[in-house]
């Protein structure tokens, strides 16, 4: 298991290494959750900052990126329910994020756009699962419910995704 | 790592094909060791008390700290009384606050702030650099800048804030003359039953209510305050714990048992000012429940998943929809003069037969761009009616219609709703006219001509001829 701590790194020296290894991934979740590129952006860059601080209270229960994922999911809550996100207008709207690198697939659009109307706690299961490929025990972890929660929400937002995500269910060990 | 990790995995290509674009600024990580070094004040959430500790001491070991947050508070709320928001108040007013907020290490001291408060700029460029200055130490439009954003900076959000907090924030806006009646009032908690002894008897009346175990009450969100509430009459100050139970968003119509559910708790006995039971007394009118109803609700329904709570705020592909979904059965019910199935809450429902009225499509390559459409539309607005171009971009919402009653001149229509408009970005705030008037134009599409411009109070009157105005 890989974790925070280490007897060779200094505190700068791990959360540069934790930053080269999950910042696109990270903000790319973000931007998913918070629909909004330069909160997204915020929310990285706190997330990181709140992991700096913590980083000689964590003892390694978690892996590391279970750790960071957890502080992460906390910090885009945060965001959402603060009083401006409420009132801003966040339709789903991927026009207005940068520009992709090349044309994305129709099929990928619509997907994605699926997922930034999920329920929230439906989303977060399926950003945790499918794209931060993290497994049902460290979801829960992350989500503070029950690994059978986890696997319900899973369950109720492949429907909401319809055959997107079809495929059968899978058995964790 | 989990199984779907290791076979094909469409979520991660679909977001990582959208998102390519999306990639980590190449100053992030510089960023955040220099944030984290502490060489920047970092933005977070502080509790007054803590403020006033570090002033304090502040204070004591440097003599340095002239002022401290409460005062600076008081300045702000006297203010703003006196003045309005932070964009109106006199430059000596803004240049204190500024270095009252210099001083306590909320702003840090930049060259431009030493310029600004030796006071040799002209005044426009002082007025500017100080309006730019507290934008972005609030991060808001320097038109919003006011207490509360300006306070929740070292505070955090209001909804944050402790009992103490919001109790002393009320006291200091009664003190400054900022109460009115109707507002709710906040005080430090007292009485034998205290806040966790209130939360579980709301939850268990609640739950007994519904019949449910009260931990279908978990996944909602709670919030509990100590206040005087804003319905009591005058002059009765029995303060009363009040917890709320809210939906979070997302939850479906389906799975959940209310949207906001309010309980009130008396802190001497842990009796509730109302019942569950009464509060869960149907209301007189109910919304329709018939099959016109059911698939007006599902469209609702899908324009609320995108944040479109209103049927003019829709995007217009579901006003389309609408068009043809929802139309041809209204139209229908409508030529036969049996209106029973439009009755909502006793009277015919305008706004489903105002939405239902016109033809709503989508533009084709022949027509207008909706941006370039929406410009000219403000362009002729301001022209016509004499109103500074800029009032139309301070709008929360945007109106737009794409009608294609005529399906050889499709129109571009764009309505800038009175209750849309932030009135405290305007010259003179509430006094101000224009709050009270709603401006529609209206475009060919394909032309670009525009045939209709108006100008119509706001009201409530219900009518058709008026509510059609606002499609």
């Amino acid at each position: 298991m890989e974790t925070v701590q280490g007897p060779d790194m200094s505190r700068e020296a791990r959360l540069t290494v934790m930053v080269r290894q999950y910042e696109k991934d990270l903000l790319r979740m973000c931007c998913v959750y918070l629909r909004d590129i330069t909160l997204a952006q915020d929310a990285v860059q706190d997330t990181f900052l709140k992991a700096y601080q913590a980083m000689a209270s964590f003892r390694g229960e978690a892996s590391e990126k279970t750790w960071l994922m957890t502080i992460a999911m906390n910090v885009c809550r945060d965001y959402r329910r603060s009083a401006w996100h409420r009132y801003v207008d966040r339709r789903v709207n991927l026009d207005s994020l940068p520009l992709p690198v090349s044309p994305p697939k129709a099929e990928h659009i619509d997907l994605t756009r699926q997922i930034m109307r999920l329920p929230r706690k439906h989303m977060e299961a399926v950003l945790l699962y499918y794209y931060q490929n993290l497994n049902i025990r460290e979801i829960a972890q992350i989500m503070g419910v029950t690994p059978s929660a986890v696997s319900n929400r899973l369950v109720k937002a492949r429907k909401l995704l319809g055959s997107a995500l079809k495929g059968g269910e899978r058995h964790e060990p | 790592m989990n199984p779907d990790a290791m076979t094909d995995n469409p979520v991660r290509s679909a977001i990582d094909d959208c998102l390519s674009g999306v990639l980590a600024l190449p100053t992030l990580r510089h960023d955040i060791l220099t944030k984290a070094r502490g060489e920047i004040t970092v933005k977070r959430k502080i509790s007054l008390a803590l403020v006033l500790a570090v002033v304090l001491i502040m204070a004591a070991v440097t003599a340095l700290a002239v002022v401290t947050i409460q005062e600076v508070a008081r300045h702000i709320a006297q203010t703003q009384q006196e003045e309005g928001y932070f964009v109106d108040w006199p430059l000596a007013q803004k240049t204190k606050l500024i270095k009252s907020l210099g001083d306590l290490g909320y702003i840090q001291q930049t060259d431009r702030m030493k310029r600004l408060m030796a006071g040799g700029m002209p005044e426009a460029e002082a007025h500017s650099t100080a309006d730019q200055m507290m934008a972005a130490y609030t991060g808001q439009e320097v038109r919003e800048v006011s207490f509360l954003s300006i306070m929740q900076v070292p505070m955090g959000p209001v909804a944050t804030w402790t009992h103490e907090e919001k109790a002393w924030y009320s006291q200091l806006m009664k003190e400054v003359g900022e109460v009115t009646e109707g507002r709710t009032f906040y005080v430090e908690p007292s009485g034998p039953v205290d806040e966790a002894e209130a939360i579980a008897i709301a939850r268990r009346e609640v739950a007994k209510g519904y019949q449910v175990p009260e931990s279908a009450l978990d996944s909602y969100d709670m919030q509990v305050d100590f206040e005087i509430p804003e319905a009591h009459a005058p002059g009765d100050e029995q303060a009363w714990w009040h917890v709320r139970f809210s939906a979070p968003e997302g939850m479906g119509e389906e799975e959940r048992l209310f949207i906001l559910f309010p309980v009130y708790v008396h802190p001497e006995t842990g009796v509730l000012m109302r019942t569950v039971e009464e509060m869960m007394a149907p209301p007189l009118h109910q919304r329709p429940t018939n099959s016109l109803y059911q698939a007006v609700d599902a469209l609702h329904r899908e324009a609320e998943q995108q944040g479109a709570f209103s049927f003019r705020i829709w995007p217009l592909e579901l006003k389309a929809r609408y068009t043809q979904e929802i139309r041809p059965r209204v139209q229908e019910i409508l030529k036969s003069g049996d209106l029973s199935d439009l009755i909502n809450a006793g009277q015919p429902d305008m706004e489903v037969i105002a939405s239902a009225s016109f033809l709503y499509g989508l533009p084709g390559e022949g027509d207008l761009p909706q941006a370039e459409a929406f410009d000219l539309a403000k362009g002729a607005l301001s022209e016509h009616f004499g109103i500074d171009r800029s009032v139309f971009n301070r709008y929360s919402e945007e109106i737009v219609f794409f009608d294609v009653t005529d399906p050889e001149r499709p129109l571009w229509k764009f309505l800038f709703n009175a209750g849309a408009l932030k009135w405290n970005t305007l010259e003179g705030g509430l006094d101000n006219p224009l709050k009270d008037f709603s401006y529609k134009a209206e475009l060919e599409a394909r032309t670009g001509r525009v045939v209709k411009l108006e100008e119509f109070l706001f009201n409530h009157s219900g009518d058709l001829p008026h509510s059609l105005k606002m499609y």
